[in-house]
């Protein structure tokens, strides 16, 4: 695991300095990043009362391509309950590595490693939540000049990706151990924007009834449970849509020119958190749209589509007539989160 | 606000699988830097991790410096996001490029392997 060995596995992260550093001065900076498909689950597979444990690996001295004179690594935890992790030789009144305190490990102070030292690490904690996993997001926002509503649609492939049950799913089981904190995904909350209407949830099935929506002048909140409980492992496709007045996003210009202003992503606001493999969003802009421009994220456009008046398309599939799935558009949407940072 | 974080976090992702990254002029990465003081932090909070290296850097070297190198194995890059830089005494300075530089394979043939330890 030496990231610093000569070998195709080590990649540089190349950070540039707003202004060359004086030689002998010195700047403190901070880096931060997030890492997707982080955990394994340990052990992979429980039974369906077990509490769930993933487990971390890390090197307790930060990767760096430069000598670190003093360092310390610190882990936190969502719970204190924390079963297993590599102990280290301590240094100075420490006798061992990492100290526990509460929900946080905190391996050093440690003294000077040369460039490209690792030292292997892992952590196996409790985390008795659902670990959300978007494998793929389409959103698709769609705009109608005629009808002065904007569509909002999105499509999801979920996967729970705790650890898998052992044995078959037994509803007698699930109804006894009905406890609130549990690895189970039940729910998913949509905080939408107020003035939201409309709303509606299916999957390949068609309509699934389990969903509440709640809206008023404060808020528009869809709240929908999955067709089954979520256990790991388990996948669940489904798609949301709702409506909104086009004039919540839309305004006109001096020019004579409309500024579209929506949400790049929503998504469900969940206490564990959702990661995003693979985000698609698409804005489909009224037919005859021109001189777009202006995007305050940096976009690729994007594929002319033909929608609304066309005979031979009937007027019902209208939400459907985005253009098919060509590798093109898929191109040209991947870039488009590109160089937010 | 947590959700968006996320967001950021998966935007960036896709944005590794476009990027034409440029191939690194030099390896490995002069040793103009000292890291005077490094906290790391690991937040396995979510079920994504979040991890910041807030770290003291000083220029080594005899000529100014402005470009600092944080490796990665591919294996993270490909599941990496939402990388931010700051400096964390100054919250006015300037903008900070991060960017993944690709190192030229053939580049790791005719380089000297590191001494041994």
């Amino acid at each position: 695991m030496d990231v610093l060995t000569p070998n195709r596995n080590t990649q540089y992260l190349r950070i540039q300095l707003p202004t060359p550093l004086k030689p002998g001065a010195q700047q403190t900076i901070g880096i931060s990043y997030y890492l997707l498909d982080a955990y394994k689950p340990l052990p992979a597979t429980i039974n369906i009362e077990d509490a769930q444990f993933l487990s971390y690996s890390f090197s307790a001295y930060c990767p760096s391509a430069y000598t670190t004179t003093k360092q310390k690594t610190e882990v936190k935890f969502a719970f204190s309950n924390i079963p297993d992790y590599t102990k280290l030789p301590g240094s100075g009144d420490v006798a061992e590595f990492p100290v526990k305190q509460g929900a946080k490990l905190t391996y050093g102070p440690f003294d000077e490693k040369t460039a490209g030292a690792v030292e292997p690490v892992q952590v196996r904690f409790e985390f008795n939540r659902p670990v959300n996993h978007v494998a793929d997001l389409e959103r698709d926002v769609e705009v109608s000049h005629w009808g002065g509503n904007v569509a909002f649609e999105e499509r999801y492939t979920w996967i729970q990706g705790g650890a898998n049950l052992t044995n078959h799913f037994s509803r007698v089981k699930y109804q006894h151990f009905r406890l609130p904190t549990w690895h189970i995904l039940r729910e998913m909350r949509f905080p939408l924007r107020v003035g939201s209407s409309d709303p509606y949830y299916t999957d390949v099935i068609g309509n699934i009834s389990t969903s509440h929506f709640r809206s008023n002048k404060r808020e528009a909140l869809l709240e929908i449970k999955p067709r089954y409980p979520l256990f790991g492992g388990w996948k669940f496709p489904f798609t949301i849509g709702w409506n909104s007045d086009a004039q919540n996003f839309l305004r006109k210009t001096a020019t004579g020119g409309y500024v579209l202003n929506v949400p790049f992503l929503e998504g469900p606001r969940q206490p564990e958190g959702v990661e995003y493999e693979h985000v698609q969003v698409r804005v489909i802009l009224p037919e005859g749209a021109e001189y777009v421009s202006r995007f305050s994220v940096c976009w690729q456009l994007l594929t002319i589509i033909t929608t609304g008046t066309s005979s031979t398309r009937p007027r019902s599939r209208r939400r459907r007539s985005s253009p098919p799935r060509s590798s093109s558009t898929r191109r040209s949407s991947t870039a488009s989160g590109g160089r937010l940072w | 606000m947590r959700t968006s974080a996320v967001f950021a976090a998966a935007l960036s992702l896709v944005s590794f699988a476009a990027a034409n990254s440029p191939v690194s002029q030099t390896y490995p990465p002069p040793q103009v830097w000292k890291n005077a003081n490094l906290v790391h932090i690991i937040s396995a909070e979510k079920n994504y991790v979040k991890e910041n290296i807030n770290v003291l850097i000083e220029n080594i070297a005899k000529q100014p410096q402005d470009e600092y190198f944080l490796p990665f194995t591919t294996d993270q890059l490909a599941r990496l996001g939402g990388v931010e830089v700051k400096d964390r005494k100054d919250a006015k300075a300037g903008p900070f490029v991060a960017e993944i530089v690709e190192v030229d394979p053939k580049r790791f043939a005719a380089s000297p392997s590191p001494s041994p330890s």
